[in-house]
């Protein structure tokens, strides 16, 4: 099998991830109730994953790390902690985890939505539409870090600048950039929050993910429960984590997940990016000259991280996934549950095939795909890709 | 045998967090469930320490907000 859909779930993970949920699964209780050693080595597997991510992404205070179930759930407790905002603006590139919860909070509350204009690649126009969006009054703005149909990263740090010049709050999807690009909160000012999940480039189980709250508002807690903390009250504690963390934790997948950061911190970051980069451009150097695919290429490589989008001008984006699936090869086909970036990037009647190789998969794995592309596009002459 | 003292703080996680400063810093604090007293409210949390401890631990957490813990012999 070769496994090109890491954008999704990285399937294969450092064995420790493994070996650190079995040994939780028989070793910690559930955590922040009571002192026995069970429960307290639960409690030390929370802190210390905690404790890592903030120092992975630059936080000072682990207790800002919160446990969610994915980029999903991070999202929304993040997303309806800004309900008072009057006027969102999203990038043209959200995924639905972002659209759908936004928009069902403006047809709620009646607020005002702008998706910002913008084209793939290019970070002026989305920079020009945000001052355009400040100046008619949006007050949360959200950014996917890194599209994950394209692989397109997006303008972070100059829109940082200038929404931390207007004081508004800015959430970050780092679905596809956390444990692939650096990402140092304490540089980022206009950051509220940061939403990501645990089993993509993390190396974490799935069932995980985190929330970095970072504005000094309270968040809205979307799972009212117990805590184990201020037990009188009937509302939810003030204190993080707690007021975000109700119900028993996913200790065993917390535990794998501080393995996967451990693998993220050991590899680094720019080693795994450019490990990722180097597979794709192996990849997209034969696509290139397959008649009638088409790569979606930034023209600015360092624009562009591990993902690669492609489609054919003979085969539906399905068929071709599915043909290769037939083959023990795994891509993502369709809209990976981006509407708006496919339409943003002008491919919503096509679709796309995306590959994502992770850490694991190898140039020759690379090249087997292509030539797999080539044969399914009736190029038997391209097999010597092989 | 050894004098102890307890700091008092509102979660399980707030008392690690002050355990593992508190330990950066030499200090062994070992996290408990102290029981309730008028003083002490269900689901506080304690860390129970040597009291000739207890300067360089207030030293050692001077920098943290002063909502986060307390003495349970200061009321």
């Amino acid at each position: 099998m070769i496994y090109l859909d890491n954008a999704a779930t990285t399937l294969k993970k450092p064995p420790a991830v493994a070996a650190a949920m079995r040994w939780a699964m028989g070793h910690a209780a559930g955590a922040g109730r009571s002192a026995h050693p069970p429960a307290m080595t639960g409690a030390e597997i929370l802190y210390d994953t905690r404790a890592l991510a903030a120092q992975l992404f630059g936080l000072d205070d682990p207790r800002r790390v919160i446990f969610t179930h994915n980029a999903t759930h991070a999202l929304c407790l993040a997303l309806y902690s800004m309900q008072a905002r009057r006027h969102f603006a999203l990038s043209p590139f959200e995924h639905n985890a972002v659209l759908r919860p936004v928009v069902d909070i403006v047809r709620r509350g009646h607020k005002r939505l702008t998706i910002l204009q913008g084209a793939l690649w290019d970070d002026a126009r989305l920079l020009a539409s945000a001052r355009q969006a400040l100046e008619r009054g949006a007050d949360c703005f959200v950014l996917c870090h890194v599209s994950n149909v394209f692989g397109y990263i997006q303008p972070l740090e100059a829109l940082d600048r200038l929404l931390a010049e207007a004081g508004v709050p800015l959430i970050l999807d780092a679905s596809q950039s956390a444990g692939v690009l650096p990402l140092d909160v304490s540089q980022l000012p206009s950051l509220a929050a940061v939403c990501m999940p645990g089993h993509k480039g993390l190396y974490g189980p799935p069932g995980t993910g985190l929330l970095l709250w970072l504005s000094d508002d309270a968040p809205h807690p979307l799972l009212p429960g117990g805590t184990g903390s201020d037990s009188e009250r009937t509302d939810m504690p003030a204190l993080l984590p707690d007021r975000l963390e109700s119900g028993t934790h996913n200790v065993a997948g917390i535990a794998g997940l501080f393995e996967g950061m451990k693998f993220v911190q050991r590899v680094g970051v720019y080693e795994l990016l450019r490990h990722e980069r180097a597979l794709c451009g192996v990849a997209a150097e034969a696509l290139r000259d397959i008649p009638g695919i088409v790569p979606l290429l930034s023209p600015q490589p360092h624009r562009q991280s591990g993902v690669l989008s492609f489609f054919s001008r003979q085969l539906p984006a399905e068929t071709v996934a599915q043909r290769l699936a037939e083959q023990g090869i795994c891509v993502r086909a369709g809209l990976h549950c981006a509407p708006l970036a496919h339409t943003t990037a002008g491919t919503a009647r096509t679709g796309t095939v995306r590959i994502s190789p992770g850490w694991f998969q190898t140039e020759r794995q690379m090249r087997r795909f292509a030539g797999r592309i080539a044969r399914i596009s009736g190029k038997e002459s391209m097999q010597n890709l092989e | 045998m050894k004098q102890t003292r307890m700091m008092l703080c509102r979660s399980q996680s707030e008392a690690l967090l002050l355990s593992h400063r508190l330990s950066a810093c030499g200090v062994d604090a070992i996290p408990v469930r102290p029981p309730r007293t008028r003083n002490v409210r269900a689901c506080t949390w304690g860390l129970k320490l040597e009291a000739r401890e207890s300067g360089r631990a207030e030293d050692c957490l001077s920098d943290l907000p002063p909502e986060l813990w307390r003495w349970e012999d200061e009321g």
